[in-house]
């Protein structure tokens, strides 16, 4: 044969090879499909939503016994199915926890030979976000404590703040200003306290001293965080349950009033003067201040309010891709049960479509994965996660401490209530975020013939948010809100189980062509809405 | 040549500081001066940076109303008291937030009518809710007390740089409770300002405002705890009796905390500026 003859040949070769791969390929997953739309039924997905809604779960509120009966039910599900243990097993400790300030704290200044003691509440008030220990130290004024090369804005350029307790302005420069260079008058998440500290404990500070900020601001009042303890109207027992396991070093944080500013900078209208000069130069005017030393002290106490992710994981059986690892979770906490109500009334949030559906999907996904004659080629870690309600903390908790690389964590698919409203439609939430993810989870819902709804503004509030800021890309499916949302009203009679069931299956396509592919996905968009 | 500049300027601060010093002198009767059956509109307009800490996270989100507030006078007693009927003709409120971006008409305000009784001064003598607003959640009627506002005058004469204060506690009955509203507010005469073609007085004014209470929500007790400080300046055109402007910046810092099925503390900052217009068609 001539080159040119051997060349076609060979080229029909390869074409016939691909199109048989292609559509060997393709036939395995109509058979993982078909065979997991025989599991994933509206019968299973009824045989869990009625059980993780059941008024014996009391609404699963974290931490409760109730909540730890609906773990032990997907942990035995897990099992029977024949997932995995990850460390010996189903169960992650997430350490949750009520901060309540001790008495223990004081704030004094050391200056020309005396010593200033200033008193809490009125003159200085701890953050929620403060360490438990003692500081003392020089003080370094540094502006707003904005690091943000995004806007070319640096208060910690040229100074030193490692070991010095430092003093911030509030808000952000130029805040009144509709041609401010930070996003004219509305705020960045650069004026955010927490930002704020985090920046200031990265550059080595030791203390935080906050203000607000007096040339645009007419109440300097330092009230850090309301403390029952330091309010005649707040109880103890509105006092939230916090992540305490947050490997986030932390300091000793206070908000100041007038008095100590007065102490610090000679008086108000100085620290005025100082922080109009940086607003009409946008330079750092960052310095110590000289003369003056700060011993600052907080103290909290913290009440163990722990609970527990559930965790089922497969296996991959790809020598390589194996290591890599695809998430399908989905909360199964909610809020609990009336504890002032009448013996006649219905008192239990049953939390059927937040999230018992989304977390009856990803058990039954589970069991549809464990059912499949071949393992996919990438592990999957199926997670229930605790606390959603409490400010994602299941999965905050996961990332801060994941069982398995992030960086080998190729994607989230979150399911967060898909039992409600219109059989047909379903809200996605990443089109802009995740377009790789989108495209495959599109062409997989071709054959489920849902009318995927891109959702953006819904993207602020579930646990694919804390994957997100760790940039992992991510899928969140969702069924779009409703008048029973958080009401006693919530409950699995009110759940359209097709729809569930049929949410359930199109995750299942996305994930089994996730786990079989080899390729990295992009997260384009990682702006952080809180 | 430059000192006859000099000379002049001299003369010119000496003649501007002799005025003012006749200008200080005087006294003024600040009194309103509505008149029966004629209908006197508002433009309010009100802009506000909020954070709210929630669960651990700082959420921003921003809101601005505008307003068009109809004060028609009812009747006008003999011993000078103006009996008022404010009503809402145009409400719309925008709202942009991580979770969503809204922008409402409040029909549900508009053409609500409350009756307030003042005397000349401002003085708030009664109040009647004629129409009552639905679903009106926590504002529960704050909205219908809030419009019918006006600025107490003073009792006396007053010249420029004289100062007078006014002190209210209000109640709002609102879903199963109470917020106590308590605000104090210092008013200074401090000169005179031409303002929207209108000879006005300025009239500068810092207030302290607190706010406790406690509510119900779905099984939730709900207290409210908090307080600010508004600064503004008032012009009011003695002469028509009214305020043409009134300008204002107000920093809030409030904390709502839930018990119950859900525990929570939210502390809230609020930053607003709000400027209300007499509208002159």
């Amino acid at each position: 044969m001539s080159n040119k003859k051997k060349s076609i040949a060979r080229n029909l070769f390869l074409i016939t090879l691909s199109l048989f791969l292609f559509s060997c390929a393709h036939l395995g997953f109509k058979s993982s499909n078909s065979v997991a739309d025989k599991i994933i039924t509206p019968e299973l997905m009824k045989q869990h939503i009625f059980t993780l809604a059941s008024d014996s779960m009391k609404g699963r509120n974290t931490p409760s016994p109730e909540i730890d009966s609906a773990a032990n039910y997907i942990a035995g599900v897990f099992k029977s199915s024949g997932l995995q243990t990850v460390n010996g097993s189903y169960f992650q400790k997430v350490g949750l926890g009520i901060i309540s300030l001790a008495q223990d704290n004081h704030l004094k200044i050391s200056k020309d030979g005396g010593e200033i003691s200033f008193k809490i509440k009125t003159e200085f008030t701890p953050f929620d976000m403060t360490g438990n220990q003692e500081v003392n130290g020089q003080v370094v004024f540094v502006g707003y404590g904005i690091t943000a090369p995004d806007y070319k804005y640096d208060d910690y350029k040229d100074i030193d703040a490692n070991g010095k307790i430092v003093f911030i302005l509030k808000h952000e420069p130029q805040e009144n200003d509709s041609n401010s260079v930070f996003k004219g008058i509305d705020e960045t998440e650069h004026s955010n306290v927490s930002q704020k500290v985090k920046n200031a404990i990265a550059h080595g500070a030791v203390g935080v001293l906050i203000a607000t900020d007096p040339l645009n601001h007419t109440s300097l009042t330092p009230r850090g965080f309301p403390w029952p303890s330091l309010s005649k109207t707040l109880p103890k027992d509105a006092l939230p349950t916090v992540l305490i396991d947050d490997e986030i070093k932390k300091v000793p944080v206070v908000q100041v009033g007038e008095e100590v500013i007065a102490n610090l900078f000679g008086d108000v209208d100085k620290l005025k003067e100082i922080q109009s000069q940086i607003d009409s130069t946008m330079q750092p005017h960052s310095f110590v201040i000289e003369n003056a030393t700060v011993s600052l002290k907080t103290s909290i106490t913290v009440e163990d309010k722990s609970s527990q992710n559930v965790i089922g994981y497969l296996e991959g059986s790809d020598p390589k891709l194996k290591d890599e690892i695809l998430i399908i979770g989905g909360h199964y906490d909610h809020v609990g049960y009336m504890k002032q109500h009448a013996d006649t009334v219905d008192y239990i949030f049953n939390g059927a479509d937040d999230n018992a559906s989304g977390t009856s999907a990803v058990i039954a996904v589970a069991q549809a994965f464990s059912a499949m004659n071949q393992k996919p080629k990438r592990s999957v870690l199926f997670i229930a996660f605790t606390g959603e309600e409490k400010g994602l903390m299941g999965s905050r908790s996961y990332v801060n401490k994941p069982l398995f690389p992030l960086d080998q964590t190729v994607a989230m698919l979150n399911i967060d209530m898909v039992g409600r409203n219109g059989i047909d439609s379903l809200y996605m939430v990443s089109e802009a975020a995740c377009p790789d993810l989108a495209q495959i989870n599109e062409e997989e819902n071709k054959e489920i013939g849902f009318t995927l709804v891109d959702e953006e503004k819904l993207q602020g509030g579930s646990d694919h948010m804390s994957f997100q800021k760790k940039k992992i890309p991510f899928l969140f499916y969702h069924s779009g809100l409703h008048s029973d949302l958080h009401k006693v009203s919530d409950e699995p009679e009110t759940i359209n189980l097709e729809k569930a069931a049929k949410a359930a299956q199109l995750v299942f396509r996305t994930a089994w062509r996730i786990a079989n592919d080899d390729k990295k996905y992009k997260l384009v968009d990682s702006k952080t809405l809180f | 040549m430059n000192k006859l500049y000099s000379l002049t300027i001299l003369a010119v601060i000496a003649i501007a500081l002799s005025a003012s010093l006749l200008f200080a002198q005087d006294s003024y009767k600040l009194e309103y001066k509505f008149q029966k059956g004629k209908t006197y509109r508002f433009n309010h307009i009100s802009n506000s940076n909020i954070t709210q800490e929630m669960m651990g996270k700082e959420m921003k989100m921003t809101n601005a109303s505008n307003m068009t507030i109809r004060v028609a006078v009812d009747d006008l007693s003999k011993e000078g008291n103006i009996a008022l009927i404010v009503s809402v003709d145009s409400a719309k409120n925008t709202t942009k937030s991580p979770m969503m971006d809204t922008t409402m008409i409040l029909n549900n305000i508009i053409g609500k009518r409350t009756k307030i009784t003042v005397s000349k001064i401002g003085a708030v003598l009664s109040r009647e809710v004629i129409d009552t607003i639905k679903n009106e959640g926590m504002m529960g009627g704050g909205s219908q007390r809030g419009m019918a506002q006006l600025t107490k005058l003073p009792e006396r004469e007053v010249k420029i740089g004289e100062k007078w204060n006014s002190t209210t506690i209000d109640t709002i009955e609102s879903m199963g409770g109470k917020i106590f509203h308590t605000s104090n507010i210092e008013y200074t005469l401090s000169g005179k300002e031409k303002k929207q073609n209108h000879d006005c007085l300025k009239i500068d004014y810092t207030a302290t405002t607190s706010d406790t209470g406690k509510m119900m929500m779905n099984g939730m007790e709900l207290f409210v705890e908090g307080g600010g400080k508004v600064k503004g300046i008032i012009y009011f055109d003695i002469k028509l009796g009214m305020t043409v402007v009134d300008e204002s910046t107000t920093d809030n810092e409030q904390t709502m905390a839930i018990t119950g099925q859900q525990n929570m503390t939210i502390p809230m900052s609020i930053s607003s500026k709000s400027t209300k217009t007499l509208l002159e068609k």
